[in-house]
């Protein structure tokens, strides 16, 4: 077969002319070590590793059965595990969110106005995969104090916000539907995420959870039966998705 | 490009016109020709002696190959299964990795012809090979050597390590 009509003689061919879909397909077939290295390689890649959330589903998708995708956390002893390594949550005095792949870190705003009175109450981190979302929401105890008629001291009651931030977004929203029945057996304490929905152990039985539908922004009281009895932590194990609660 | 030593088994196999970018044809088998998942879609609406393609994107140096390519594989599927059939051993699959791993190795400009080709086709095996070829070769490399290896251009102004 002779070639001497040929059009691409003195082409030169970049990767990037290929495809997207091809390129993005390449650069999935690496582990997450050599992205973080390769990705100040171009801007299309950087763009592909850093802000194509599918990428991120699909490389974790990949790398689901690596065991060593866990997060230890300075000044939190919880280790959070999202549906997707490439986010993560440290809890300090402020909230971040960290992208271990870029090494960027995101500060949440601090929730306004600050409430006093109050405790840290419960909160949770995670990712609505419909509308491929990362959300942090927090349950806001408030306390009010009052005195009933008739009596001498003064007693105190509960009553309870949840706020929710999504990534991406430039602040707080309260929720519209917060339970407040359920909101006041919440262990204060951090979530177990899995599958879209975050969860909270109960007090005082800790066989019922709260759950938080990511999507539809919906709390539930769900049943759970625990494998053996656990001490003020939530262990949630399909898919090798796990953690525990401080 | 008929196949002049095919002895003739019969009955007659069936054949497919491939008309490359640069206006060459390529008469195949039809099983051949059937690899590329866009040649199977709809193949079967059209008429036989209208088994034409005119592939706009593939240059016949690049349509060479992928013939060669799908030509060895056919084959060689139908060996490995007749091994299975009669239960005798066979390295027919090992030999065949050994064929695409030798296959794949060409230049770069080529791999991309291959890549091309291979998506526009949709060639699923060929893709899969030539995709992993690059993420391989990309292993291990720095970016300045991976800009320089694909003839990638540097526009990249963002340094990721810089501190806040």
């Amino acid at each position: 077969m002779s070639s001497m009509q040929c059009q691409k003689l003195g082409t030169k061919y970049e990767l990037n002319d290929l495809p997207y879909d091809v390129v993005f397909s390449i650069l999935l077939r690496l582990p997450i070590t050599t992205l973080v290295q390769i990705q100040c390689t171009c801007k299309l890649w950087r763009d592909i590793i850093k802000n194509d959330t599918l990428f991120s589903v699909m490389q974790f998708l990949r790398t689901v059965k690596n065991p060593g995708l866990i997060y230890t956390l300075e000044g939190s002893s919880t280790l959070y595990y999202v549906d997707n390594p490439l986010c993560w949550l440290e809890v300090t005095w402020s909230i971040y969110i960290c992208n271990p792949i870029t090494g960027d870190r995101f500060k949440l705003p601090t929730l306004t106005p600050p409430v006093k009175d109050t405790y840290r109450g419960s909160w949770g981190f995670g990712y609505a995969p419909l509308s491929k979302k990362y959300k942090y929401v927090q349950i806001i105890p408030k306390r009010i104090r009052s005195k009933l008629e008739g009596r001498e001291h003064f007693t105190y009651t509960y009553t309870y916000t949840a706020e929710i931030f999504t990534l991406g977004g430039e602040s707080w929203r309260e929720l519209a539907c917060v339970p407040l029945g359920l909101m006041s057996r919440i262990y204060p304490t951090a979530d177990v995420y899995c599958n879209g929905t975050l969860y909270w152990a109960m007090s005082p039985s800790f066989n019922d959870v709260v759950s938080f539908d990511l999507e539809t922004e919906e709390f539930q009281e769900r049943r759970v039966l625990y494998p053996e009895k656990m001490w003020l932590s939530l262990s949630i194990f399909p898919q090798s998705i796990r953690k525990s609660g401080c | 490009m008929k196949d002049s030593f095919n002895p003739s088994i019969e009955p007659p196999k069936k054949t497919v016109t491939l008309v490359s970018s640069d206006g060459y044809d390529f008469e195949v088998e039809e099983e051949v020709a059937l690899e590329s998942q866009v040649i199977k879609d709809g193949f079967e609406d059209k008429a036989v002696d209208d088994r034409e393609y005119l592939l706009f994107n593939v240059h016949s140096d690049t349509l060479e190959l992928i013939i060669k390519y799908c030509e060895k594989h056919v084959s060689s599927r139908k060996s490995i299964s007749a091994a299975a059939a009669s239960s005798s051993s066979s390295n027919g699959e090992e030999a065949l990795k050994e064929w695409d791993e030798h296959f794949i190795s060409v230049d770069t400009n080529t791999l991309y012809d291959i890549l091309m080709a291979a998506d526009y086709l949709n060639i699923k095996s060929l893709l899969d090979l030539a995709i992993q070829k690059v993420a391989d070769t990309i292993h291990g490399r720095s970016p300045e050597q991976i800009r320089k290896k694909f003839n990638i251009e540097n526009d990249s102004i963002i340094d990721p390590w810089a501190s806040e």
